[in-house]
C-alpha cells in the first residue's frame, strides 16, 4: 500500500492485505467523474500512539503503528472522512496523514473549551484528487438571544463540542459538511436538547439564501441509542433523513445479533419534502466497515483491546453519484 | 456567472495606474524571502451593482469598477485578513473570480444575533506564496469561563466569533487570528472582548497542544489610541507592532494633524515576555492610502467612497522568511 512500510512486521503485513482485501469487497472504488464518498468515522480518543509496530502489555496507549496502518488503509478508501473524538493531542492524526499519500488533506479545529469538550477536536480528512476545499470552514455559535429562551428543550449553552461546517468541491458540485460529536452528558435531556439545536439550525441554513453552498449533510456520532426514541425524533424533526441501507448497518464494534444495535453515528440531509432544501447529488448507496474481522487479525485482541487500537465505533459511507 | 468582464479602456487605464502606485507603495511579492501579510475592512462587502458604474439611484453603490480596485489592491499581499463580509457574499466571489485560479479563500458562516450583525470573516491568500496548513477554527469560550465572575467581565461570546487559520510559508507555519471586535455603547463595552482576546491568544501560544506558536493577531480591533484602556487591554500579555505601523493611518476619514486611530491592527508577540517570540523578522509596514488612485472620475466625497471601496485602508506588514531566527 503506501511507502511507511519500513521494517514493517510480516504479521503486520499480513493483516493489512486481509484489511485491504475486506476493504475492497465493501466499499465501492473510488471512480473519478462518477462517485464521490464520504464517510464519518469516531475513532475512539484519537490522541496519542505508541512508537511501536506492536505495543505491548504495559504499553500506555495501546494505539500502535499497526493500529495507524490499519486507520489509514480504512480512511484512503473515501474521498471525505469527518472524524471525531481527535484529541488535544495530535500524535496519532499526525502519524495517519503520514501514512496517507500526500494527495491526503486536512482541516481541523482546535479542541473545544471546557469540561464538557472532553479535549476533542473536529477533523476532514480529504482526498485531493476527488474533492477540494470550497471555502467556507466555521464553527456552530449559537447566538445569546438563543440560548436565553428557557425552554425545556431548548439548548441553555454552547454545544458540548462546537459542530464543524466545511465546504468542499467535487467537479461542478459544491457540498457542505456538518460535523458533530453530541454530548453524552449525565442525562438524555442534554442530548435531545443539542440534536433539536442541529436540527434547526441545520434547518434554518438550509433555508438561508444567503448560504455560501447548498447541499448540506450533517454526520457524526449523535449518541443516539436507537431508532425508536425521542433522541431519533428529535434530530429528524425537521426533515433530516437516513437512508435505509444506512439504518439497517451496526454502529458499534460491541453490538451483538442478540442485541438491540445501537444508533449513534450518522449521516444525514433533507429529503424532498423535508423542511430544508433537498440535496443536488444522487445517493447510491451505503454502508459500515466492520474491520473486527480483518485488519489486527493475527493479534488476537478482544473487543475492549481492539476498541483501543482501532474504535469503538465502525466507519460509517455513503456513496453519490456525481454524474449527472 | 460569477465573473467580471473586461473594464472599458477608461478603467483599465485607472487601473493600471492604481498597480504603479500600489508598486510604489508596497514590497513586491518575492518567493523564498519575503511574506505580506495583510488586514482590511472592507466596509459591508456583500451584494454588488452589476455594471462598470453604478447610478445615483443604485442601491448598493459598488460597482465592478470599485471591485477591480479592491481586487488589484489584494492583489499585491500574500493572505489577506477580511472583515465586515456580509449578505450573500457575491462581491467576495467576484473578487476571488477576478482574483484568479491562483488564489484561495476560508470563511467563516455569520455571525449570528444582534451583537454579530451577520458578519463573516475571511482570510484570502495567494497558493503561490502560503497553503493552508489544516488548522481553520472559531475561538469559542467555555462556559465555566462565562459564568460566576468571569475574568476579563467577559459574560458571552465574541459578538463576532474570532476567525483562525494555519498556514505554511516554506518550512514555517503561522496562525492568523483575524477578530472583528464589537463596536457597542462605547469603550467599556470593547474592553472585555480585548482582555478576553489577549489572554486567549497568550494562553494559545503557550499550549502544548497548540498547532503552531507563530501566532499573528490581524483584524479590526476598534481601538481608538495609543493611550487608551483598550490598547492596554489588547497589549497586556505582550501582543506588540512596530512603530512604523502604529503611525500608518488606518481611516480614510483620517486628518493629518489628529492623532491616528488605531482600528486596525497586525500585532505579534516580541518575546519580550512569556510568550516566544514570532518566527519570522519583520521588514517593513504600512498602509494603503487608495484615496489618490481610485474611482477618480466620478466626483465621489468620501462618505460614498467609503461605501464604494471601504472607510479603512488595507494594512500590512512585511516579513522576512529568510533568516532562521531562534525562539526563546
Amino acid at each position: 500500500m503506501f511507502d511507511h512500510t519500513n521494517g514493517m512486521p510480516a504479521q503486520v503485513a499480513g493483516d493489512l492485505a486481509e484489511l485491504e482485501a475486506a476493504l475492497d469487497a465493501a466499499v465501492p472504488a473510488k471512480a473519478l467523474d462518477r462517485n464521490l464518498l464520504i464517510a464519518s468515522w469516531n475513532i475512539r480518543a484519537f490522541g496519542d500512539l505508541t512508537e511501536k509496530w506492536i505495543s505491548g502489555a504495559d504499553d500506555s496507549p495501546k494505539r500502535d503503528l499497526h493500529s495507524v496502518h490499519c486507520i489509514a488503509e480504512m480512511i484512503a478508501r473515501f474521498d471525505v472522512v469527518a472524524l471525531q473524538e481527535v484529541r488535544s493531542n495530535l500524535k496519532a492524526l499526525r502519524f495517519t496523514m503520514g501514512v496517507l499519500p500526500p494527495y491526503w488533506s486536512l482541516i481541523l479545529t482546535d479542541t473545544t473549551r471546557g469540561q464538557r469538550g472532553n479535549r476533542e477536536r473536529m477533523a476532514f480528512l480529504f482526498d485531493t484528487r476527488k474533492v477540494l476545499l470550497s471555502g467556507l470552514a466555521c464553527e456552530l455559535v449559537i447566538p445569546p438571544e438563543q440560548l436565553a429562551v428557557l425552554d425545556g428543550e431548548n439548548l441553555q449553552q454552547q454545544f458540548s463540542r462546537t459542530p464543524y461546517a466545511v465546504g468542499f468541491r467535487c467537479l461542478d458540485k459544491s457540498f457542505t459538511l456538518v460535523n458533530l460529536h453530541v454530548i453524552w452528558g449525565s442525562s438524555k435531556l442534554e442530548r435531545l436538547r443539542e440534536l433539536k439545536a442541529i436540527a434547526n439550525w441545520m434547518e434554518d441554513w438550509s433555508n438561508d439564501p444567503y448560504a455560501w453552498d447548498q447541499n448540506l449533510i450533517v454526520l457524526g456520532d449523535f449518541n443516539i441509542e436507537k431508532e425508536d426514541s425521542d433522541l431519533y425524533r428529535a434530530f429528524t424533526s425537521t426533515g433530516l433523513r437516513v437512508s435505509e441501507e444506512l439504518r439497517r448497518v451496526k454502529r458499534s464494534i460491541f453490538d451483538d445479533p442478540g442485541r438491540d444495535p445501537s444508533f449513534f453515528d450518522q449521516i444525514a440531509w433533507f429529503a424532498e419534502n423535508g423542511a430544508g432544501n433537498p440535496l443536488d447529488l444522487d445517493y447510491v448507496t451505503g454502508g459500515n466497515f466492520d474491520f473486527t474481522k480483518a485488519g489486527m487479525n493475527s493479534r488476537g485482541l478482544d473487543k475492549q483491546s481492539l476498541s483501543w487500537h482501532l474504535s469503538d465505533h465502525l466507519p460509517l459511507w455513503v456513496e453519490f453519484s456525481v454524474r449527472a | 456567472m460569477d465573473r467580471i468582464t473586461e473594464p472599458p479602456p477608461e478603467i483599465r487605464a485607472e487601473l493600471l495606474e492604481l498597480r504603479t502606485a500600489l508598486d510604489r507603495a508596497v514590497p513586491a511579492k518575492l518567493l523564498d524571502r519575503n511574506l505580506i501579510v495583510a488586514t482590511w475592512n472592507i466596509r459591508s462587502l456583500a451584494e454588488v451593482t452589476e455594471k462598470w458604474s453604478s447610478d445615483p439611484e443604485d442601491v448598493p453603490p459598488r460597482d465592478l469598477h470599485s471591485l477591480a480596485c479592491i481586487a488589484e489592491i489584494l492583489a499585491h499581499f500574500d493572505v489577506i485578513a477580511l472583515q465586515e463580509i456580509k449578505g450573500s457574499g457575491r462581491g467576495l466571489r467576484l473578487i476571488l473570480d477576478r482574483l484568479g485560479a491562483n488564489w484561495g479563500l476560508l470563511l467563516s458562516d455569520p455571525s449570528p444575533g444582534r451583537l454579530g450583525n451577520l458578519e463573516r470573516l475571511a482570510f484570502l491568500y495567494d497558493r503561490r506564496k502560503v497553503i493552508p496548513d489544516g488548522l481553520v477554527c472559531e475561538l469559542v469560550i467555555a462556559q465555566e469561563r462565562l459564568v460566576g465572575e468571569p475574568r476579563d467581565g467577559m459574560t458571552r461570546q465574541f459578538a463576532r466569533t474570532p476567525y483562525l487559520a494555519s498556514f505554511r510559508s516554506l518550512d514555517k507555519n503561522f496562525t492568523l487570528v483575524n477578530l472583528h471586535t464589537i463596536w457597542g455603547k462605547g469603550p467599556e463595552e470593547r474592553g472585555p472582548e480585548l482582555k478576553e482576546f489577549a489572554h486567549w491568544i497568550a494562553n494559545w501560544a503557550l499550549s502544548s497542544a497548540a498547532w503552531d506558536t507563530n501566532l499573528i493577531a490581524v483584524g479590526d480591533f476598534n481601538i481608538d489610541a495609543r493611550d487608551s484602556p483598550l490598547y492596554e487591554a489588547f497589549t497586556s500579555t505582550g501582543l506588540q507592532s512596530p512603530d512604523d505601523l502604529m503611525a500608518a493611518p488606518r481611516l480614510i476619514f483620517q486628518r493629518p494633524d489628529d492623532p491616528v486611530k488605531l482600528y486596525d491592527q497586525i500585532a505579534w508577540f516580541d518575546g519580550e515576555g512569556e510568550v516566544p517570540a514570532l518566527e519570522f523578522n519583520y521588514c517593513s509596514g504600512g498602509s494603503f492610502d487608495f484615496r489618490p488612485h481610485v474611482l477618480r472620475e466620478r466626483g465621489l466625497d468620501l462618505r460614498k467612497l467609503a461605501f464604494m471601496i471601504s472607510d479603512h485602508f488595507p494594512l500590512w506588514a512585511e516579513f522576512s522568511v529568510r533568516e532562521k531566527r531562534g525562539r526563546r
